[in-house]
């Protein structure tokens, strides 16, 4: 066999990288297969390949007022969390697409063993608060059990200790609730972040940062003061909807 | 708009104070970082600071370390050697991790404890973790732990023997020792040339619900078995076979977990190829070809700048995007004399998603005990980030 010189071996790797750099960047071949889907919400992930069929729509649920889908948790692909083995977290996302929108959220993990028994998953979404790439406007009956870990609220306003910053379930506004009284702000911005309370952060996957859930070090959720002073401080976590927010009065 | 004048200033002022004063020892650095994220209406200030006291400050038998995040003690380690002993005591460090081929403990957090070190002895107490790893060399390479969590006791045994220019690693371990129970039992043997150029390991697990509770080896399945082989090097191919299964379903489990690939490296390009699973193999097209990756890469240099453009083409896409698609990456560096350039982009095309990602930096090096840097965007492409303006600024100080 004809040995090939070095520089016939590179260019043989290069030649074909260069053309499919400028030609794929340009006229993508992904584009070329891009799929189409009808108008509607859908459910993807591993069950379906992440790639969304009829089946896999949501459905409006008037006594909701949002977009509903049932999935069987046996469909869910689990895998043990980075956190550790004894946390099993599966992932889904919610496509929305109306006309020329496409809103896609990010990848929203499920934590196996605090569902307990349950065999479904109950989903829900209102596209008209998602936001692309964000958890925003989606949420699933997961999030609403606190049987093996709490929610918690771990920031600048309680040295990121969770412990302090366990929430409680307010049932007549569906969220669950972290209040500080008496807050002495002295800055005008305080970072904190959504976790699973034992001072572990764990599992991983579930802290969130008001955008996206797995949020990792440094991305934090904030809320700015007007000025120095006296503050009652409150904050709601949406389960179904991933809304964190900070609500503040001033003494 | 004010205010962010001021704080820069600030900072400009404190680093030149900082590296002037103390210009003459080397034990310390600072780093400090501003950083404004304009992807919000009203943009968001935040700013770091760290301090790190490095190296042995206090002689040699006597080493402290620490390090300051905010005026918060971010973590700390003290060290003690006495006749031969070592004695480490540790506040939110990394440092649990036992020195056995499967790795039966490893916390990847910040904790607080100690541990005591001898030539081929090790006890390490960390809240409710707590563990001896001995090794005697004078036989041959055998080791033991045994250890306790959370009132659970786990021992192994584990070893590495030569055979005629073979290297054989083998580990038995048994967790909960109190309740002896099958499925809490781990096998590993694996067999390798002296090089580690091909090998063949095989791990058994008791059931094939078996977990190792505090260790990074995760148990896919009953039976794990992994073989490589590495040949050549101008071009380098390395080769590799991974699959689980488990005893009573060991076709389905192999046709849909073996996974394998092929590395090829000359002189800075690269093709890697890997297919994982056959099973859903359905058809001739890339979106019936089930999980698989090709990537194509190569490092250049033109007009003084050096750069990598990669491009790959598979599914899962990326690890944030896992339909079919391809990803676009290229980066580009260069330095004029103290000053560093540095960019990289890549695109991410999937199915219905498509993310672009910018990272570029600008550092200037010229300074004796410092560095200064700007950011602008996340440089993290492997997670879910897509390019936002954040601009930061970064000075690190040593002295």
């Amino acid at each position: 066999m004809k040995k090939l010189s070095k520089y016939k071996m590179l260019s043989l790797l290069i030649f074909p990288m260069v053309v499919l750099f400028i030609f794929g960047t340009v006229s993508s071949c992904m584009k070329v297969l891009n799929l189409q889907i009808s108008d509607g919400v859908y459910v993807v992930g591993e069950w379906n390949d992440w790639v969304p069929t009829e089946s896999d729509k949501m459905t409006i649920s008037t006594s909701e007022d949002a977009y509903v889908f049932e999935l069987p948790v046996a469909s869910i692909t689990f895998n043990p969390s980075r956190g550790g083995n004894e946390f099993s977290i599966g992932y889904y996302k919610v496509i929305y697409k109306q006309g020329g929108v496409t809103k896609v959220s990010s990848a929203i993990p499920v934590w196996k063993e605090n569902m307990g028994n349950d065999s479904k998953l109950t989903i829900y979404a209102t596209p008209t608060i998602m936001v692309n790439g964000s958890a925003v406007g989606v949420g699933d009956s997961e999030k609403l059990k606190t049987n093996l870990k709490n929610w918690s609220i771990g920031g600048e306003i309680n040295s990121w200790n969770l412990t302090q910053g366990v929430m409680t379930w307010d049932d007549t506004n569906k969220v669950f609730v972290y209040e500080v009284k008496n807050f002495a702000g002295q800055k005008k911005e305080y970072n904190y972040k959504l976790s699973r309370t034992d001072n572990d952060w764990k599992p991983w996957e579930m802290n969130y940062d008001g955008k996206k859930y797995d949020a990792g070090m440094g991305q934090n959720a904030s809320f700015s003061l007007p000025e120095n002073g006296t503050y009652d401080l409150k904050f709601t976590y949406n389960p179904k909807f991933s809304i964190l927010a900070v609500t503040y009065t001033k003494k | 708009m004010r205010n962010q004048k001021l704080n820069l200033t600030f900072l400009i002022l404190i680093s030149f104070t900082v590296t002037s004063l103390f210009a003459f020892q080397s034990n310390f650095s600072a780093g400090f970082s501003l950083q404004y994220d304009f992807s919000n209406e009203q943009s968001i200030a935040s700013l770091s600071t760290e301090f790190r006291m490095n190296h042995s400050v206090f002689g040699k038998d006597f080493d402290l370390s620490l390090s300051m995040k905010n005026a918060d003690l971010e973590s700390a380690k003290l060290s003690l050697k006495l006749f031969g002993i070592t004695t480490n005591l540790y506040k939110n460090v990394l440092f649990i991790k036992t020195t056995d081929p499967v790795i039966l403990y490893k916390v990847d957090s910040g904790r607080d404890g100690m541990d005591i070190q001898l030539s081929n002895i090790k006890v390490l107490f960390s809240g409710d973790v707590m563990y001896v790893d001995t090794k005697l060399t004078f036989v041959q390479r055998i080791g033991f732990i045994v250890g306790k969590r959370s009132g659970k006791f786990d021992a192994a045994i584990y070893g590495l023997q030569k055979f005629g220019g073979l290297n054989v690693n083998y580990e038995l371990i048994q967790q909960d020792l109190t309740k002896f129970d099958i499925k809490n039992s781990v096998g590993m043997v694996s067999v390798a040339e002296g090089n580690y150029n091909w090998g063949v390991r095989y791990l058994l697990a008791g059931a094939t619900n078996t977990t190792l509770a505090l260790s990074p080896q995760y148990i896919s399945n009953q039976n794990i078995v992994s073989a490589w082989y590495k040949f050549g090097s101008q071009p380098a191919f390395s080769t590799y076979v991974n699959t689980n299964f488990s005893f009573e379903k060991f076709s389905d489990d192999a046709l849909k977990n073996t996974e394998v690939g092929m590395d090829i490296n000359y002189s800075g390009a690269f093709v890697n190829l890997k297919k994982t699973g056959f099973a859903d193999v359905t058809g001739a097209m890339p979106t019936e070809w089930g999980k698989f990756n090709v990537s194509l890469g190569t490092t250049f240099s033109f007009m003084n700048f050096s750069g990598k453009f990669a491009y790959s083409f598979g599914k899962p896409a990326h690890n944030v995007v896992n339909t079919i698609g391809e990803v676009y990456y290229v980066e580009l560096g260069r330095s004029f004399g103290n000053m560093n350039l540095f960019g990289k982009y890549q695109k991410i095309i999937g199915y219905y998603e498509e993310k672009d990602f910018f990272f570029g930096e600008l550092k200037f090096t010229g300074f004796q005990n410092a560095d200064f840097a700007i950011q602008l965007g996340n440089g993290d492409f492997a997670g879910d980030n897509p390019f936002k303006p954040v601009v930061a600024f970064k000075i690190n100080a040593w002295w």
